[in-house]
């Protein structure tokens, strides 16, 4: 099947947010904290702008609770009192002219008394610093299974590491941005997002408003990646605060480098292993600590350290497992969702610790993954066994048979001797990627989609979840097709829009077509059942059964429903972090094929291949499309990406300095499929958006540190990082310079 | 995306027009060819001018002229034509070569020879958007008095980081410069100084016509070459021009580096000829010019790339250049 909105994006005629036709609209602006924490002392308007023009709002103007709803309500609209984070929101302008209004937000000038600031999450904070709670702890998780003290203790080899991750920036290529105005009472926000009803939630809270008074329409979005999901609703809120001031529509959107230097990065890390081993590398006991930077609030920081620890272990089994996680505050902007959500800062730790096993008791890393891979019947670190036929040592098979892995390790051993300036290598991992909210969460969002049939015949899907890119809207089309038997003309997709479609939960967690797709399988039966007609009925039928029932009953809608319902194999207790962690795993193996230039450092991918149980593939060009763009977007964060702080500001906040892969700096990227259908999945579709961006940091780093006997423990490998490695690690004979 | 403020825009025939329109609007008034650095400058509020004056319609400044006594390159001549020209690529080989390294395939189509010349120095603290630059409370170069790079530094030291112009210096380029006063010829040895707040002996009422490459002797072989972070795109994070005089014998008569995006000007480096000049250019004297040039050149951190590795290349630059040459 054709991408539905394929031509539209391809002729340019698809409205993003900026391009919506609005007449008399002001634009808003927002004005932002100088300092990283401190008290806010005054806000000073310069006499030289004639303020009468402007539409100001302060944390006064919020008719509700000053804070965004999410996990917890601790990060206000509009700071208030003091300030937690550079570039945090404080005031909103808005205004007919754009240049009248950037000079107007030069001329505001918000005093803050800088307090000290917590700038480096690895670090203990001394007394001063305390902000949140009395440890600066945002939450703390832990996983036990087993006796991990007694298993390290009795093992013949115990062998540590830690591993740091850095932030990356969605580049998205859309930035942020929202249009709000009210009519007939309601607010209404057109803006690009992820998860239409997390800003309904978000405006009962900070609005003090009832959902029929709140409306919510998700124009075409370029692009989120994670980056849409929560961060969203501060910039809807301030859009709509400004609109209900100035009783005009208000049109808020970032330019790039306010959206790269102000909205959510993924979660730097730092990753702690402490391992107890076999001779033959069979994992004894797993004792892990996993630490990420929160930032200046909650927002999810503890939902992404718990998809982070559940992954932190591997797809392993192992009988004793202790994974302790936190999430810490620092006065940096918050970090937020991104692609993945924790499981690949805590599998790149992983993986490369896997490689250092191997290495320190001299075992292949095949092999050592191999005695180890979850088999059918062992269970992951929270106790949940795994039975889905899929076959993790095939997967590992086919990725190396796909990518000549010991034929080129044996070609890449006579190159290294034969060069003396290039070191070639290949490296593996293996991971897991869990699909759908975790534990009971799936439960607690209580999805509901509807399949509407149309006095014509034509048939409406109505859920909340939105195209950003990945292919929603067409794989959403070919389950009702398939379903019912009618042709793709038959059946549209109704706007995200929250007047119009039904709760189905975000936009996120690799979930949209697994669970929401599985929903429309659901609903579509059920619209057809309301027809009257059997589970064998022809499309043709359905269509005219359609049509009749309108016939029979005018003015009425026909919807069919369903409405998420936990898999009875599925128990999950939240106290205890034990049971079953994710309905389903996809899982993977990726080979990285490198070459490391001894002169400048510089790492390049000659060769990549991604092999993956994935339950079922839909859509065969959407699916490699989403392995291969996870996999370039995982480069980028393995090899070039790395936000420079300081002071609590991104100092690279620009896309000439912060880089990421272009068409030329990607490698053949070899994509494969295998396919052990979920029975709970849309036509056995396990969730895949995420799953690619978890196998690649490791599998580059393991390919560096096999072609240039170092250890790398971090990610990126910048050619600094990389001089730094081969310098200290493995000092050259000749001199460099 | 990121906005431009309003502005006249001025469309002149000729260089006189030019000239006349910058003076009457002197103080508000830039002038503008390819655009692809002044604009996004202009976007980052870095420049507001009231008037930009287009140099895209004036014809004597554009085109590739050839005579005796060299090659005379019109400013506004795109980097992509001077990249292409096979007379250029025939003669002055690391010219078309730095042009051919200048960003992307579109900017270097729209980019000119002279822009390249007449490029604002770069900084981490410099070229950010105004909310960005007010949160740090400005620095040297814009609107403010503390240099964040060189704590408690007086001067801007941001970075140069024209390719095409690195490579010009070495070929003993002449710029012919036209103001109210009428034009002048200047050697662009002496051209770039060290504020990296305007690093050019320029006035903003001036303006570069042309460029003039004289003829290199048969003895002579040149090599630019450039650090960045991607193949396809990016800013240089280290440059190096090198210039080799040979004897009619084979032995070297005499070699000259320029290195930037360092300091805020292309550094020439010196006492390069010392234990070199009258020996053939073999593997040893590579390393001793390698290590030299290491020894003579400090990246600062006015970008934000490692200083120290962007040191550690300077050898490697200038083995690889010397490979070339030696070619």
């Amino acid at each position: 099947m054709k991408r539905v909105e394929g031509l539209s994006k391809l002729t340019g005629r698809e409205l993003y947010v900026d391009d919506l036709p609005v007449d008399g609209f002001l634009w808003g602006a927002t004005v932002r904290s100088p300092a990283a924490r401190g008290r806010i002392r005054g806000i000073r308007f310069d006499d030289s702008v004639d303020w009468s023009e402007f539409t100001v709002v302060d944390h006064r103007d919020i008719p509700g609770t000053n804070a965004i709803f999410l996990i917890e309500e601790d990060q206000p609209v509009l700071a208030h009192g003091r300030v937690r984070h550079l570039h945090e929101p404080v005031l909103l302008l808005a205004h007919p002219r754009r240049e009248e209004l950037r000079r107007a937000v030069e001329a505001v000038h918000v005093d803050v008394d800088a307090e000290p600031p917590v700038l480096d999450f690895r670090l203990t904070p001394d007394r001063e610093r305390i902000q949140y709670g009395d440890d600066n702890v945002l939450k703390r998780l832990r996983i036990e299974k087993g006796e991990v003290e007694r298993a390290l203790a009795q093992a013949p080899h115990v062998i540590e590491g830690v591993y740091e991750t850095g932030a990356q920036e969605h580049v998205y290529l859309e930035t942020q941005g929202m249009l709000a105005w009210e009519e007939d009472g309601v607010i209404t926000i057109a803006g690009s997002m992820q998860c239409p009803y997390y800003i309904v939630e978000a405006f009962e809270h900070a609005l003090g408003r009832t959902p029929d008074r709140i409306r919510i329409i998700q124009a075409a979005t370029g692009g989120g990646f994670g980056g849409k999901e929560e961060f969203p609703s501060g910039i809807a809120l301030h859009a709509a605060l400004l609109a209900l001031k100035a009783g005009r529509p208000v049109k808020l959107i970032y330019d790039r480098s306010e959206d790269l230097a102000v909205t959510t990065k993924r979660h730097p890390s730092r990753v702690r292993h402490r391992t107890g081993v076999d001779g033959d590398g069979k994992l004894l006991g797993q004792d892990i600590e996993v630490v990420l930077d929160g930032g200046a609030y909650v927002t999810l920081s503890p939902v992404v350290l718990s998809r982070s620890i559940i992954h932190a272990a591997g797809p392993y089994a192992c009988d004793h497992v202790r994974i302790d996680g936190r999430a810490m505050f620092t006065n940096s902007p918050p970090f937020g969702a991104f692609r993945g959500f924790g499981a690949p800062q805590s599998l790149f730790a992983c993986e490369r610790h896997m490689d250092r096993i191997a290495a320190e008791l001299g075992i292949d890393p095949v092999e050592i993954r191999k005695i180890n891979l979850i088999r059918d019947g062992d269970s992951t670190a929270t106790g949940q066994v795994i039975a889905d036929g899929a076959d993790r040592v095939q997967v590992l098979d086919r990725a190396l048979d796909l990518a000549d892995y010991y034929e080129r390790r044996t070609a890449h051993a006579g190159f290294n001797a034969a060069e003396p300036t290039r070191r070639r290598g290949i490296g593996l991992a293996t991971f897991f990627h869990g699909a759908g909210f975790t534990g009971s969460g799936e439960l607690f969002l209580d999805s509901e989609v509807h399949v509407a049939g149309l006095p014509d015949g034509r048939i409406e899907v109505r859920t909340a979840n939105v195209e950003m890119g990945q292919g929603t809207l067409t794989v959403f089309t070919s389950l009702v097709c398939d379903r019912l038997g009618v042709p793709a003309e038959a059946v549209t997709i109704a706007p995200a829009d929250t007047s119009l479609v039904p709760n189905s939960g975000p936009t996120v967690a690799s979930r949209t077509v697994m669970v929401v797709g599985g929903l429309l399988e659901k609903a579509s039966d059920d619209l057809r059942t309301r027809t009257g007609l059997p589970a064998d009925a022809d499309g043709r039928a359905i269509r005219e059964a359609i049509r009749e029932w309108h016939r029979s009953h005018p003015g009425e809608p026909l919807i069919g429903k369903a409405k998420y319902e936990q898999p009875e194999h599925i128990h999950w207790d939240d106290e205890t972090y034990r049971g079953d962690a994710y309905g389903a795993y996809a899982w993977g193996a990726y080979v990285a094929d490198v070459e490391v230039d001894l002169r400048t450092f510089a790492v390049s991918v000659r060769d990549f291949v991604a092999v993956q149980e994935v339950g079922r593939v839909l859509h065969e060009t959407l699916a490699r499309g989403q392995i291969q763009g996870g996999v370039v977007q995982a480069l980028g964060w393995a090899l070039l990406e790395e936000c420079k702080w300081r002071d609590g500001a991104m100092e690279n906040a620009q896309l000439t300095n912060y880089v990421i892969p272009t068409a030329g700096d990607v490698p053949p990227i070899r994509v494969e499929f295998l396919e052990s259908p979920y029975p709970h999945g849309a036509r056995g579709a396990k969730g895949i958006g995420e799953l690619p961006f978890d196998g690649v940091a490791p599998a580059v780093a393991n390919a560096v540190a096999g072609a240039t006997g170092t250890d790398p423990a971090s990610v990126p490998l910048t050619p600094e990082t990389v001089m730094d490695l081969i310098l200290r690690q493995r000092p050259p004979a000749g001199s460099l310079t | 995306m990121l906005r431009l403020h309003p502005y006249e825009y001025h469309r002149p025939r000729t260089v006189n027009e030019a000239i006349a329109l910058l003076a009457e609007h002197a103080g508000d008034a830039m002038p503008i060819a390819g655009g692809t650095d002044l604009v996004p400058n202009m976007k980052h509020r870095l420049f507001t001018p009231g008037h930009l004056v287009s140099l895209r319609g004036i014809e004597e400044m554009r085109g590739i002229g050839e005579d005796e006594a060299g090659f005379t390159i019109g400013a506004a001549t795109s980097l992509d034509h001077v990249a292409t020209d096979e007379a250029i690529r025939n003669a002055l080989p690391s010219l078309a070569r730095a042009c051919s390294l200048v960003s992307g395939p579109q900017l270097r189509r729209m980019g000119t020879l002279g822009g390249n010349v007449c490029l604002d120095t770069r900084c981490t603290y410099y070229n950010q958007t105004l909310f960005w630059r007010k949160a740090l409370g400005y620095c040297l170069k814009k609107d403010g008095t503390a240099c964040h790079v060189v704590k408690g530094g007086t001067r801007c030291v941001a970075a140069h980081s024209a390719d095409a112009a690195t490579a010009l210096l070495p070929l003993d380029a002449e710029l012919r410069i036209a103001g109210p006063e009428g034009e002048r010829t200047t050697p662009i040895g002496g051209f770039f100084t060290s504020d990296g707040v305007w690093n050019r002996r320029m006035s903003p009422g001036e303006l570069l016509v042309s460029i003039h490459v004289p003829r290199q002797r048969a003895g002579t072989r040149h090599s630019f070459q450039k650090l960045r972070a991607r193949d396809s795109i990016d800013f240089p994070m280290l440059n190096l021009a090198v210039r080799v005089d040979f004897e009619a014998d084979g032995v070297v008569a005499g070699v000259q580096m320029a290195a930037s995006a360092m300091g805020s000007y292309p550094r020439k480096l010196g006492k390069l000829d010392e234990g070199v000049a009258g020996a053939p250019l073999t593997e040893s004297v590579v390393e001793a010019l390698a290590r030299e040039a290491f020894r003579q050149c400090h990246p600062l951190t006015n970008i934000p790339v490692d200083a120290e590795w962007r040191r550690a290349m300077v050898p490697v630059l200038v083995r690889r250049a010397m490979v070339e040459i030696r070619a």
